[in-house]
């Protein structure tokens, strides 16, 4: 009991010796367990997984006609993103593609809020003089966003492959995209050789997907984690109340990544299975 | 890395974030201030602006963090 | 770049492939468990309540139509009753007055009849009586008269007398009548 209490104010203390020193870019190291390592990051990932499922269990219970109030909350939610990702993945995709889209935005959402509950970054034991906390926001370790980022690429590749085919992919990619009608053959079979370097370019620019996603959602949140480290360090008179727009700032930051990785892999889900509708911006 | 009267320190490192933060900012003010015209014009489509400035401020801020993480110096 | 600058990077944020791994299966499993257990039956409630909303409003909308026609019909069958109840009692009307005409009439005939009856009974009857007042008052007056006239009178003129009553008498007949 006495070392719980002195541990508690150790934390404390080491919270105000942590602030104004700039957040580390990787996980710390927390123990082994059989050899797999156990990191803040992944500790705090499994602790918040968990509630998600919880939560959002408890808010739906058993799903009924008349609905609960929880049951509003999930059912206004899926609602509104089924509706936004009609029109960019294509009808013919959106039933198979939903689970997996709706997945990223409530898992995404849920970390990058629950990055701002008191104690995340500021729990942890003061050892010879270098502060190790047990809680890192999910989003905030590379090896989360990066899962995140294989994980929608494997979905893509698969919806991709599953409604265009192997040939069909292949065409759009590389495939001929001028009109024959208008142009000599001459131009037309010289623009497969430009098509060829384009579809070269967007393979690249493909396989790049997997780092831009990663890197941006982890850039915000940790980002973000920084933003607030720093700013709550500033001064020690503004400590309690300059913070607060900033965490206004970091919840609307949350929302809007969530929103940006799903709609983006929804972008690159419809930009080859929604030809027959209207175009969608191909980034 | 380079060495000014025994002072080290990477101005590469600081160029690329700074030009990269600066680039990323132009492009989300770029698409910003579209975005607010078209809305503008246009208020009806103000949910699909939304979307598609989301997007364009999402792939434009992309830049602020290569310039920030992959910098190998 | 090449080969070890991507170690390098991933050196720098602590990619490990175990925990890359570990992250993948745990985000597999959080999204198949909140699609199987909280969205999918979510999203069938949703289509459960919209059917039976529709369900709902199409039935409201037959029943209304319904109703439409019961009310329809049911002024139609009141215009047909007050038609029938109009004709009916048009018809009665005009029975009782066509009764009431007849029985008029014969009544008016059968005072006519005992009107006249009675007038002529009273005729008879009068005249009879005439007759008889008159006969009875000639020999009446032929008793007195010879009576008189047995005392005081000649026979001259007691014919005379005689003559003069019957003349009289029957002028005063002749203007009576």
């Amino acid at each position: 009991m006495r070392k719980g209490l002195f541990t508690f104010f150790g934390c404390i203390l080491a919270f105000q010796v942590q602030a104004g020193v700039a957040v580390s870019p990787k996980p710390y190291l927390l123990g082994t367990i059989g050899g797999f390592p156990i990191t803040n990051g992944m500790l705090y990932t499994w602790i918040i997984s968990l509630a998600i499922i919880g939560i959002v269990r408890w808010l739906v219970q058993k799903p009924q006609l008349i609905p609960t109030k929880g049951q509003v909350v999930v059912e206004t939610l899926i609602d509104n993103i089924l509706q936004l990702l009609q029109p960019i993945v294509g009808a013919r995709v959106v039933k198979q593609a939903f689970p997996v889209l709706i997945g990223f935005f409530i898992y995404i959402l849920m970390q990058n809020w629950s990055s701002l509950l008191p104690g995340v970054g500021t729990i942890g034991k003061l050892e010879h003089g270098h502060f190790t906390y047990f809680f890192r926001p999910s989003n905030a370790d590379l090896n989360a966003t990066l899962a995140l980022a294989i994980v929608s690429m494997i979905a893509w590749g698969y919806f991709v492959f599953s409604y265009e085919g192997f040939t069909g992919t292949i065409r759009h990619i590389f495939g001929n995209k001028a009109d024959k009608s208008e142009l000599s053959f001459g131009i037309y079979s010289f623009l497969f050789f430009i098509f060829l370097g384009v579809g070269l370019i967007e393979c690249i620019s493909i396989l790049f997907r997997l780092v831009s996603l990663s890197f941006r959602l982890y850039g915000n949140v940790f980002g973000g984690e920084n933003l607030l480290n720093n700013i709550m360090a500033l001064a020690p008179w503004t400590k309690y109340v300059l913070p607060v727009p900033f965490y206004f700032l970091e919840i609307l930051i949350g929302v809007v990544q969530a929103l940006v990785f799903t709609l983006l892999v929804a972008v690159y889900i419809g930009s080859i299975c929604n030809q027959e509708e209207e175009p969608s911006p191909s980034p | 890395m380079m060495e000014i009267n025994g002072i080290i320190g990477d101005i590469g490192r600081g160029l690329t974030a700074a030009l990269g933060c600066l680039s990323a900012a132009i492009g989300v003010a770029l698409i910003g201030m579209k975005a607010v015209e078209m809305v503008g014009r246009n208020p009806g489509a103000s949910g699909k602006i939304l979307v598609q400035a989301i997007l364009g401020m999402a792939l434009a801020e992309a830049v602020a963090f290569y310039s920030l993480f992959l910098y190998q110096g | 770049m090449g080969e070890t600058a991507v170690t390098r990077l991933m050196g720098t944020f602590g990619v490990q492939s175990e925990l890359l791994i570990a992250q993948i299966l745990n985000f597999c499993l959080v999204a198949y468990l909140l699609y199987r257990f909280a969205i999918k039956p979510t999203l069938k409630t949703v289509e459960e309540r919209q059917k039976k909303i529709a369900d709902g409003l199409q039935y409201a909308e037959s029943m209304k139509q319904q109703l439409a026609a019961a009310e329809k019909e049911r002024l139609q069958i009141l215009k047909q009753a007050q038609e029938e109840a109009q004709a009916l009692l048009a018809k009665a009307t005009s029975e009782g007055e066509q009764y009431w005409q007849v029985q008029k009439k014969a009544a008016d005939e059968k005072v006519e009849q005992i009107v006249s009856q009675a007038r002529n009974a009273m005729e008879v009857e009068h005249r009879n009586l005439l007759n008889e007042t008159k006969a009875e008052v000639s020999t009446l007056v032929m008793e007195t008269t010879e009576r008189l006239l047995q005392k005081v009178l000649t026979d001259d003129l007691r014919a005379k007398l005689n003559q003069q009553a019957v003349s009289l008498l029957s002028n005063e007949h002749g203007t009576k009548t």
